[in-house]
């Protein structure tokens, strides 16, 4: 009896290190870049409709069905946007990009534009962050791929940089033919 | 001694409420709405502060939290629906106190094990004396 509870604690110990060794492994499907991943991957984009810009029509993001598209969440407060604003020109060429200006005025977010260019086919606006919450957006920039059947392959919370343009989504849209 | 007594009883009254971060616009005429909020914001966690709740975080992410989850409560819906809500949009990760599940059953066993170590030591360590 005495010897089975010299053992408790090595046994014990044995599956504490145990789990944590499992947990180590499937690290990489809670963390992605040491970014908790998003839980949308793999899902059908949120449907709803978004304000444009301009607060003239609403954008029907279901209008884009059958079109692959980048959702990019934006503001021209927000510093990183300026840089990865070149990559997005880069990417506008092969895919359709669909800016969400987030917490912004229209008179700022052309502002920005005209300085950085404009990638975007829509511009839809989130002024009070409703939007991003609904797409599990921690903050700006963040940006999605949509495949042609409405389901989010891709997440990137953060600039686009060229590594990321060129590890991470450029393959992605090679991998739905673009 | 006067002073370290002040002191100390200031930072006690001060801590009673610990989340004076929920400013007084947010806040929801109907009381029991109001508690509801509150206690539905202690255990969402502050995503971009991670180990704070977002009922005692600054950050604007918190405060959308805090107005999604008033809004919806004004809406009608239960506390486990804004917590499916939210957990749909960003995962277990956004509750304070995760679920039991694969991910996490290394949190709550390890106590368990840990203990179970503690208590043998002690055993062997009582006895041997």
């Amino acid at each position: 009896m005495k010897k089975i509870f010299f053992f408790v604690p090595l046994i014990s110990i044995f599956i504490l290190l145990l789990l944590i060794g499992i947990s180590l492994l499937k690290q990489d499907n809670i963390f992605q870049n040491n970014k908790v991943k998003s839980v949308l991957i793999k899902k059908q984009f949120p449907r709803e409709q978004i304000l444009s810009l301009n607060n003239q029509k609403l954008i029907n993001l279901q209008d884009n069905l059958g079109t692959p598209f980048l959702l990019n969440f934006f503001s021209s407060w927000c510093e990183p946007c300026k840089y990865e604003a070149e990559y997005l020109e880069v990417l506008s060429n092969k895919i359709m990009i669909i800016g969400i200006a987030y917490k912004d005025k229209e008179t700022d977010v052309y502002g920005f534009l005209n300085n950085f260019g404009n990638p975007y086919k829509k511009i839809g606006s989130d002024a009070n962050g409703e939007t991003a919450i609904n797409w599990g957006v921690y903050g700006v920039p963040e940006t999605f791929l949509i495949d042609k059947d409405g389901i989010i392959i891709l997440r990137h919370a953060g600039p686009i940089t060229k590594d990321v343009m060129i590890n991470e989504i450029l393959p992605k849209l090679k991998e739905i033919n673009l | 001694m006067k002073n370290f007594l002040l002191i100390f009883f200031f930072f006690l009254v001060i801590d009673i409420d610990p989340s004076l971060t929920v400013e007084p616009h947010e806040i929801i005429s109907n009381p029991i709405y109001e508690n509801r909020a509150r206690d539905l914001s202690k255990g969402i966690r502050c995503l971009v502060c991670q180990n704070q709740s977002i009922d005692d975080s600054d950050s604007d992410l918190a405060k959308d939290l805090r107005r999604i989850i008033r809004k919806k409560i004004i809406q009608g819906d239960t506390d486990n629906e804004i917590t499916q809500y939210l957990v749909d949009k960003y995962g277990n990760f956004i509750l304070m106190k995760p679920p039991l599940y694969q991910d996490t059953y290394i949190l709550w066993i390890s106590p368990l094990l840990l203990m179970l170590v503690g208590i043998t030591i002690m055993y062997f360590t009582l006895k041997r004396k």
